[in-house]
């Protein structure tokens, strides 16, 4: 589904002195299928963002189409477009409440009224899909692991068949091999279900992993909006708003700097290492 | 529209009635609420709403932050102004089916209405101007002579600032559980009573494990910073009575004996 905003406007605490323009003004358009990361500092407005996204949140002026329908009509099914666009929060674990896995992922389709056959059939898949193991189903889920939890939270969420899925801190608070699992498993799924996916995160290397794109929140506005080589090109504003560039990037141009390589424009791991690896051949070599 | 419910929050402002010993508040507080029952005729509003009044002018706190307070009770006031006038016997105003309107329903209404007004301002005024650290260490120091009879109060008053601290922390966490089950289709704003009641097990169950959860790290907390209750336990900002919390001392007590002969 694609999704547009048209100078969308949110006021919290409208007409009392906490009054706060959250977000102003604020336009976009994202194309079915893709991959957008959401960045900025804590407090910018990227929670606001993407509750608006699923209308949890309703703006206090400006539209949201999805599919070139505006969501605020009348007509606009509420329950469609929740089923369509699915938001995991942030610590999704500590939303579980049923007595065992498999009623809590089949808590979404059930809201649906979908058939018995149909909710089971979601739930097995959606298990299936975060890679949470059969002999689980019938397991409490406050006995499992911290990474365990997340999944068949992440799973709850799938079991509604989005075709947007909005994941806010995904990886958060896990080790940095639970962090890979989950992204490595949100870009697979992405893949395989073709769907458009938007990460918001903290970290710029995850972002410059994954993403294909890049929209960077500050202070209630989208300040930029590119791609990952686009956005990181622009590593003095990004540092001026509270935000950085992957920290490989910054080794890159440091070497650059010192003559030792030339080609800039490095943001992940993977390339640097060929560039380097690269380089290296050469100074052999000579 | 969970976090509209501000009854017991505190409000931060510099005010007198903000930097008055909490002991006097508390004191105030209660002499305040007993007088609201000293009085049998309309007459005994007039002094108690203008004392209100006085109190709220004098903190700070805008009248409109205090009404939010007063919305939750709405609920209990619809409540309670219909049972007045539909089960008070008297002179039949006005009559339907089995329901009669009686002047002195009329007025039983009113009357119960009103007091409760005053009184859970009235109430609300302290929590608004004491911050819940001050509110407990004027408790615990008013109550301290219980110890005698092996009252464990600081333990009680520790707990209560405890939970008034936790309110407005439990209610984000339930808004946020509450977003988080509807963006998986939960639907808490249709059906009637039961099921909208059962469609609320999806939020109280994680806000109680949550509840639990920040219980034990709070405890953890405490004790790694050598909490071991109110025995030997000294503060920064001992309470001390100021010229003000005297004054005001002696006009509460003029206030309580006026009241007293009121009709």
């Amino acid at each position: 589904m694609s999704i547009t905003f048209d100078k969308v406007v949110h006021i919290y605490g409208k007409g009392t002195s906490f009054e706060k323009r959250a977000l102003k003004e604020v336009s976009f358009h994202i194309r079915d299928g893709e991959f957008i990361g959401l960045i900025g500092h804590t407090g910018s407005g990227k929670s606001t963002l993407i509750q608006h996204m699923n209308g949890l949140l309703k703006c206090d002026s400006g539209n949201i189409y999805y599919d070139g329908k505006d969501i605020s009509d009348r007509e606009y099914d509420r329950k469609t477009l929740r089923q369509n666009v699915g938001i995991v929060f942030q610590y999704p674990e500590y939303q579980l409440f049923e007595t065992t896995v498999e009623k809590d992922v089949a808590f979404g389709p059930n809201n649906l009224k979908l058939p018995e056959l149909q909710v089971q059939l979601r739930t097995f898949e959606a298990l299936k899909s975060v890679g949470i193991d059969d002999s689980l189903l019938d397991i409490s889920p406050f006995d499992l692991s911290g990474g365990q939890k997340r999944r068949v939270a992440i799973a709850g969420v799938l079991a509604m068949k989005p075709r947007v899925l909005i994941l806010d801190e995904p990886a958060a608070g896990l080790d940095p091999r639970g962090r890979r699992d989950i992204l490595d498993m949100i870009a697979r799924i992405r893949r395989e279900e073709n769907i458009t996916v938007v990460l918001v995160s903290h970290s710029m290397e995850d972002v410059a992993e994954y993403v294909d794109r890049i929209m960077v929140m500050n202070d209630g506005a989208l300040a930029m909006d590119g791609t990952v080589s686009e956005v990181f090109a622009h590593r003095k504003e990004l540092e001026e708003i509270g935000l950085s560039v992957p920290q490989i990037s910054l080794l890159m141009s440091d070497l650059e700097d010192a003559g030792l390589i030339k080609d800039n424009g490095i943001y992940t791991m993977e390339e640097a290492v060929k560039v380097l690896s690269k380089r290296l051949l050469e100074g052999k070599r000579k | 529209m969970i976090r509209d419910i501000t009854i017991g929050q505190y409000y931060p402002s510099e005010s007198v009635i903000h930097r008055l010993d909490a002991r006097v508040k508390f004191i105030g507080t209660i002499a305040y609420i007993i007088s609201l029952f000293l009085f049998d005729t309309f007459w005994g509003f007039l002094p108690a709403f203008v004392w209100l009044t006085v109190i709220i002018v004098l903190s700070g706190v805008p009248v409109r932050y205090i009404a939010k307070g007063l919305k939750a009770m709405l609920f209990l006031m619809i409540f309670l102004i219909l049972f007045n006038i539909f089960l008070t016997p008297g002179e039949v105003l006005a009559e339907w089916w089995i329901f009669k309107i009686t002047d002195n329903g009329l007025i039983n209404a009113a009357f119960m209405v009103l007091r409760l007004m005053l009184l859970v301002v009235g109430s609300g005024m302290m929590t608004y101007t004491t911050t819940p650290s001050q509110l407990t260490a004027g408790m615990e120091s008013l109550f301290k002579p219980l110890g005698i009879f092996k009252v464990p109060v600081h333990e009680v008053a520790m707990m209560m600032s405890i939970a008034l601290r936790f309110i407005p922390i439990l209610l984000e966490e339930a808004d946020k559980i509450m977003k988080a089950q509807q963006a998986r289709g939960a639907d808490f704003e249709s059906g009637n009573i039961l099921k909208r009641a059962k469609a609320l097990i999806p939020v109280l169950v994680p806000l109680f494990v949550s509840a639990f959860r920040r219980a034990g790290e709070l405890a953890e907390a405490m004790e790694a910073r050598c909490y071991h209750g109110g025995k030997g336990r000294t503060k920064l900002h001992p309470l001390k009575f100021a010229k003000r919390d005297y004054v005001s001392l002696i006009l509460l007590i003029g206030f309580v004996v006026g009241m007293g002969f009121m009709p």
